[in-house]
């Protein structure tokens, strides 16, 4: 169906608060992308942002909006909708003070603390250090664990889906990847408490 | 001694709420309350990590699928108004070509003796006689009434003193016998007897038939400027006998 001539008709959040719970987080945020993806990108433009910031922000609030429901930080006290775009406003505000507070270190420095503004900034998502942080337990640990963990996959149809010899070659891997994660994610903590 | 395998599914099982945090501590062997909070603190946040980036991966296909067929969609869009305006403008290109065409086409076929034809006006006088002016005079009219523009012409030279209507008469034969260059001085010296006697007698008739005289000997620019003076002053009696596409078209033909 073209996105253009989906009906712009309310979302049932009862249903997508119930999809999100059940791990149907494709379907949920497949319908809210559908529903106010556009109207989202309307008012970040509308506030001087282009369309690839308007659509970069709607993606973090997205992330966030499945978070807080999932972990049960929304109350239902507004409508997805109204939660969703608060969250959203509020993450175009923060946007656009770092750029003004960047503009203008940079402007006094001359550049020289752009490296830094860059990686506090990047350390301040956490999407961003999870994607550090699997990013270097690499592609066989990220499977295991997603499958595992969040795929909620038995150890039988995991090997199935690898190159291991057997169900316990398969079990030492996982405990050898959720050891590393735990080191990395104690190295992140380290890093941030340094900072 | 448990090995690294076991405390992960004992771990597992606590964090899936298959037992309680008494049977982990006595699954792992009373390990230090330090040390067992850290353990499930630890794998608790390890858990978390990674159904945040179950979810972060999730939401980022989903937005990578939706933003790519948005943009192709938007760009069909964008294509398709971009095509209908193109076709459009190609439309009205055509039309603005073919009329170009046609005008200049018109241009080019209309010859000075078709559009001589089309500005010729047949001059007609009334009945009239008068006792004071000379049989030949008198003469003159009947002939030009009658057509017979030689008669006309021969009437004329006999005149001693012709005035300003023999004139206009003797020029607008000639111009009819085809004589453009007779047409064009009798014409010329009507203009000029009008002006040295401040008199306006037939003027506006000589002038018209002036420019066609000019225009039928093929001075395109002198039919041009006179018929553009005429066109362009209300008063002029032939003024409505000018259309501006007879000025174009002249206009034109003085520069092909």
């Amino acid at each position: 169906m073209s996105i253009f001539s989906i009906a712009k008709k309310p979302l049932d959040d009862q249903l997508i608060m119930a999809y999100l719970q059940q791990q149907r987080i494709n379907e949920a945020v497949q319908a809210m992308y559908e529903a106010w993806f556009e109207e989202t990108i309307g008012y970040i433009e509308k506030q001087g942002g282009s369309w690839d910031d308007g659509a970069d922000i709607f993606q973090e609030s997205m992330l966030t909006l499945v978070e807080k429901v999932r972990n049960g930080e929304y109350k239902a006290q507004s409508s997805l909708k109204t939660f969703l775009t608060g969250i959203a406003k509020n993450k175009w505000a923060t946007e656009q003070r770092t750029r003004g507070r960047r503009a203008r270190r940079e402007a006094t420095y001359q550049d020289t603390h752009t490296q830094d503004e860059d990686y506090e900034h990047w350390l301040s998502e956490t999407t961003g250090q999870l994607e550090g942080v699997f990013g270097q337990l690499g592609d066989i640990c990220q499977r295991i664990l997603i499958g595992f963990y969040w795929q909620k996959k038995s150890m039988r149809a995991l090997l199935e889906s690898t190159d291991f010899k057997n169900e316990q070659v398969l079990r030492n891997k996982k405990t050898t990847c959720m050891k590393q994660l735990k080191v990395l994610l104690q190295q992140g903590r380290e890093a941030m408490e340094l900072k | 001694m448990l090995t690294d395998n076991e405390t992960l599914q004992w771990l597992d099982k606590w964090a899936d709420k298959e037992i309680s945090l008494e049977a982990l501590e006595a699954a792992l062997q009373y390990p230090q309350a330090a040390t067992l909070e850290a353990m499930t603190k630890e794998h608790l946040q390890a858990r978390q990590a990674i159904e945040s980036f179950a979810i972060a991966r999730e939401v980022r296909s989903v937005h990578t699928a939706f933003v790519q067929q948005y943009r192709a969609q938007r760009q069909a869009k964008t294509f398709r108004i971009k095509t209908l305006s193109t076709t459009i403008m190609r439309v009205a290109a055509t039309i603005v070509v073919l009329l170009g065409v046609f005008t200049l086409g018109n241009i080019w076929l209309t010859d000075t003796n078709a559009l001589y034809r089309q500005l010729d006006e047949p001059y007609y006088i009334a009945n009239e006689r008068s006792s004071s002016r000379p049989a030949e005079a008198d003469s003159i009219i009947i002939a030009f009434q009658a057509k017979d523009y030689a008669q006309v012409a021969q009437l004329f030279d006999q005149l001693e003193q012709p005035g300003s209507r023999e004139l206009f008469f003797a020029g607008y034969a000639a111009l009819q016998l085809n004589n453009t260059d007779t047409a064009i001085a009798l014409l010329e010296q009507l203009r000029a007897y009008n002006q040295l006697t401040n008199t306006y007698f037939y003027q506006d008739d000589a002038e018209y038939y002036l420019a066609l005289s000019y225009l039928k000997a093929g001075n395109l620019d002198e039919a041009y400027h006179l018929l553009t003076a005429i066109q362009h002053n209300p008063e002029h009696t032939y003024q409505s006998s000018i259309g501006k596409k007879e000025l174009l078209i002249l206009r034109c033909k003085r520069w092909l």
